[in-house]
């Protein structure tokens, strides 16, 4: 392949671009005397996001505990002793990286069984090729077997390990309304039942409140992971607004500059799509990523997050660009900040483990329709209701391995909207978004609302929660010929 | 607009340039791409030329590829659902973007020259979506208490068509999007009748993403050329030190190289040494002169895979090129390749493809040997050939016809399939021939390109690797 020969390239090790100092370095170079540039040295990597590798090793740690410490209990509290996961390549299930990951070929299996209190989980996996020492099952399963492109398939082999192991209640993932635990496609469900025979079939039930469990049993090493990742978010939000120049970058050229800010420092952005930059002017809200220059006066805020080894965050930034002459955004609009965090506060007091997403809504509800506000109802995060008047919307939401996660959902009780979500307690442990807009009459703009937004994630506690990074206390600001300055910015 | 300004390189960059041009030389370093990221020294498109170049790839694919793929099965509507955290394998190629609490992507045949095409969603699209810029009708349900019911019921109660494709396939995981939640929720949405005319839409499936336009084989021609380039630049001697790299190093190697480049991707590293095939990734294996190093892999993006493989082999001390008997090894294996793509024309079924193969290899004194999954050979001492290509391009093994064995437990029903001009394929087998200077045990060697099906033939989209890739050992 000489057509293909990168004149000229050093190949690099991992993350090794040139930084800044180098570049004076050669400035300083050059002035002596024309000399050739040095080598390149040293990583380009601003956030210090670990390699390839360490991900991995990561990753591995992760699984490893989560299918030792969280999936026993989530199988016996639900009753089933056998737990079957199945995808294949090029259609993957939501919980694949979750269980094991790897390559599954024609068709994977994750089979896991409970030998009791003992024994424990027994871990299978089966699979068509050959998963390589730099894969995550063959460390952590007890026994794997690569099948080939077997004419039968993985048939003859599901079937022997179910009838081998007789299990009286089998778990597949099948649900209405919850996207996270109904990873078993059509094609696949009739395969099994062909594979097992219409005895087990007929043991076969919905595994997704054990998915539910697996999933929002926290342990530490994960938590870790996710507070670093949510640290980088709010770090990237900040230098997305550091970077507009007032009266020149739009909404949607913010939007690009973070996109590929996330990619060059080797992130992802949210799945959710809603990496959105939206301005508000003088109470109006200028359509998603348009068009529109940001202006002195604009409140701009970011809804967004950052991906990683199979997690997301899902939090927003809002700032203030300041006026010619302004050190700060007027009054009025500190004070509706202000009360936005005091409605925070009240919120986060309302969750408590144990009740509902529904009912820690209507605590809420309750609690705020007395200082005033009309609580309006399903909103995809999208338009207020009125212009004028206090409102308060409410979308809480769990949050971790997807922005809009399997836990207790902090709204109302529309479980077509919202999923089973809705009816499911809060538990301890378990990663939260603590989401609602508050639209505050400012009198400069002749009474219309701000519709300010709070995003926030944090970790349930015994009561209310804690703050995995500390929470945005005060608007960001940009100054009029652009660049974050004041408080709040580091 | 501002640049980022914390790390401040471009302000750095600027003063770079300005002190060269005091002081008069030129020197290429002041480009801020190129301290921004290695991958501009590719010329991999930013994020907002990707949004363009993809959106425009789909507008093209959904106006030219998908009225046809729906008339020859019968197919007047066809359905595509899915949901947030569970993608649906065709969800970007249709218009991606976020589906929210249910994203419905449906086509109706309206007898026009143009499909109409419908979106609804709980979240409202941004302006720079494909689904804003492409889809003629787009419904935001937000988080209503039925959701999406009434529209799905409306949108097919207004058409009144006769047979639904939906996403379910045994053997085509592509075709098999639909999840059982997501199959019983619209059979409770449209009713008892309409449910009646549900058919699996996996035919149109395959057909809709085999019609290669040529704005994608553009997109797809470049993705190869920079996987090739990125594959010689892990297999350089610039990368490799013998006694100590091992071929686990590279595999992370190309893992954290791609991401550098703005891409993803990755490859597995076999190592060949004097016959003998060592364990895949061992840590504690450095390359050493004589071994032949192989990668099997690519980069994706824009929701397009590569797969292809090459090779090195590792110069011992003294030696300036391969052995005569490895170079031999490695012309024949082309030639098998040129015989392999002579027969690869519109048309021809892939397992009875795989079958005239393997005839003409049994002719020339070659073992053909049976299913396999790119493991071991079946000998280590005897004249072999295996051959396992397949359909390549928006997932590594995709929905075209396979090169392989009648199973269809194994490869899906494409090994009963046609193949079809302009679909892309991977033309890949191995060739295990004995090697006189390793006591008589083969080399396994692999082959893996990937061409366009045409009237007149193959078209390989890149050149072929004729030659080895040589690394110089270590001092």
């Amino acid at each position: 392949m000489a057509d293909s020969h990168p004149d000229g390239v050093v190949p690099h090790r991992a993350g090794e671009l040139i930084p800044i100092p180098a570049v004076v370095g050669t400035a300083v170079l050059a002035l002596a005397g024309c000399a050739p540039p040095p080598p390149p040295a040293g990583p380009y990597n601003p956030y210090g996001v670990p390699s390839e590798y360490e991900q991995w090793e990561l990753k591995r740690t992760i699984v490893e505990k989560k299918l030792d410490r969280a999936l026993p209990p989530a199988m016996r509290n639900h009753g089933i002793d056998m737990w079957i996961v199945m995808d294949r390549e090029n259609n993957k299930e939501p919980l694949h990286d979750e269980v094991g990951g790897g390559y599954p070929g024609v068709r994977g299996v994750y089979l896991f069984f409970d030998r009791g209190e003992e024994e424990g989980v027994e871990k299978l996996f089966f699979g068509s090729h050959e998963q390589p020492n730099t894969a995550i099952v063959p460390h952590l399963f007890d026994a794997t077997t690569y099948y080939g492109y077997h004419p039968e398939g993985v048939a003859p082999l599901l079937r022997d390990a179910v009838a081998e192991r007789d299990p009286q209640r089998i778990g597949i993932n099948r649900s209405y309304t919850l996207p996270e635990a109904d990873g078993l496609t059509l094609g696949l469900l009739e395969y099994i039942e062909n594979a097992i025979g219409p005895d087990y079939s007929s043991r076969i039930v919905s595994a997704e409140l054990l998915v539910r469990d697996f999933r929002l049993h926290k342990v530490p090493e994960e938590t870790e992971v996710f507070t670093q990742l949510l640290e980088w978010s709010d770090r990237w939000m900040k230098e997305g607004f550091d970077a507009v120049v007032p009266g020149e970058t739009t909404a949607a050229d913010l939007y690009w500059l973070m996109e590929q800010r996330a990619r060059d420092v080797g992130l992802e952005t949210g799945e959710s799509g809603s990496n959105v930059a939206r301005i508000v002017r003088e109470g109006e809200q200028l359509p998603l990523a348009s068009e529109h220059p940001i202006e002195p006066g604009d409140i701009v805020g970011i809804d967004s997050g950052l991906r990683y080894l199979g997690f997301e965050t899902d939090m927003k930034r809002t700032i203030y660009v300041l006026r010619e002459g302004e050190t700060e955004p007027p009054q009025s609009i500190r004070d509706a900040w202000q009360e936005t965090l005091g409605v925070a506060g009240i919120y986060v007091e309302e969750m408590i483990p144990g009740r509902t997403g529904t009912e820690v809504w209507s605590a809420i509800v309750e609690r705020v329709q007395d200082r005033g506000y009309q609580v309006v109802g399903p909103d995809a995060g999208g338009v207020a209701v009125t212009d004028t008047r206090p409102e308060i919307g409410i979308y809480g939401h769990s949050v971790g391995n997807n922005s809009h996660d399997i836990g207790a959902r902090v709204a109302q009780d529309f479980p077509l909207a919202y999923g089973q979500r809705v009816r499911f307690p809060l538990v301890e442990g378990e990663w939260v978004s603590v989401e609602f807009h508050l639209s505050t009459p400012i009198p400069e703009w002749g009474g219309t609302t701000w519709y300010s937004r709070f995003e926030e994630n944090a970790q349930q506690a015994s009561v209310g929660v804690n703050w995995l990074i500390p929470r945005q206390e005060r608007l960001l600001l940009v100054a009029p010929e652009g660049g974050l300055v004041g408080p709040g910015n580091e | 607009m501002r640049k980022w300004r914390n790390e401040g390189f471009f302000g750095a960059g600027c003063a770079v340039l300005l002190l060269l041009a005091l002081a008069g030389c030129t020197m290429q370093v002041g480009d801020p791409d190129s301290l921004r990221s290695a991958g501009a020294g590719y010329g991999i498109p930013d994020s907002k030329e990707r949004f363009a170049i993809q959106r425009d790839a789909i507008a093209e694919k959904l106006q030219t590829a998908l009225l046809p793929a729906m008339r020859n099965h019968g197919i007047d509507m066809w359905i595509v659902l899915d949901r947030e955290n569970n993608e649906e394998p065709l969800h970007v190629e249709l218009g991606g973007g976020f589906a929210g609490v249910r994203g419905a992507f449906i086509f109706h045949d309206n007898g026009s020259d143009t499909v109409e095409k419908l979106y609804y969603g709980s979240h409202e699209q941004p302006a720079n979506s494909v689904i804003a810029q492409v889809y003629d009708e787009t419904i935001y349900y937000g988080y209503s208490r039925e959701g999406l019911t009434p529209h799905l019921r409306k949108a097919v109660e207004d058409r009144d068509p006769q047979r639904i494709g939906v996403n379910t396939s045994h053997t085509l995981p592509e075709a098999d999007g639909l999840t059982v939640g997501l199959r019983n929720f619209l059979v409770d949405a449209i009713g008892p009748e309409y449910a009646s005319r549900l058919v699996s839409a996996e035919l149109l499936v395959r057909d809709f993403r085999l019609q290669r336009t040529p704005a994608e084989t553009v997109i797809y021609t470049q993705l190869l050329e920079w996987t090739a380039r990125w594959m010689e630049e892990a297999l350089s001697t610039g990368n490799v030190t013998t006694g100590v790299t091992t071929a686990e190093e590279v595999a992370w190697w190309l893992r954290d190289r791609a991401l550098e480049l703005g891409l993803t991707g990755g490859g597995t590293v076999r190592v060949v040494r004097e016959g003998e095939l060592l364990p895949i990734h061992d840590p504690d294996i450095p390359l050493e002169p004589g071994d032949i190093v192989g990668i099997d892999g690519g980069l994706r993006y824009l929701h397009y895979a590569i797969d292809i493989k090459r090779t090195a082999y590792i110069l011992r001390p003294g030696e300036t090129e391969m052995p005569e008997s490895l170079q031999e090894v490695w012309r024949t294996t082309h030639e098998i390749g040129d015989y392999y793509a002579s027969l690869m024309v519109p048309g021809a079924v892939g397992s009875e493809t795989w079958s005239a193969i393997g005839a003409e290899m049994s002719s020339r004194g070659y073992r053909a040997v049976g299913p396999d999954a790119g493991g071991d050979a079946v000998t280590t001492t005897e004249p072999e050939v295996g051959v396992y290509g397949h359909s390549v391009g928006n997932v590594a093994h995709d929905i075209g016809a396979r090169i392989a064995d009648d199973i269809p437990f194994a490869y899906g029903d494409r090994v009963r399939f046609p193949l079809q001009a302009s679909e892309w394929v991977s033309i890949e087998f191995h060739v295990s021939i004995p090697v006189p200077e390793w006591d008589g045990k083969t080399w396994y060697a692999r082959f893996e390109e990937t061409a366009q099906i045409t009237e007149e033939g193959v078209k390989w989209l890149i050149p072929t690797q004729t030659e080895l890739f040589l690394i110089e050992p270590a001092n």
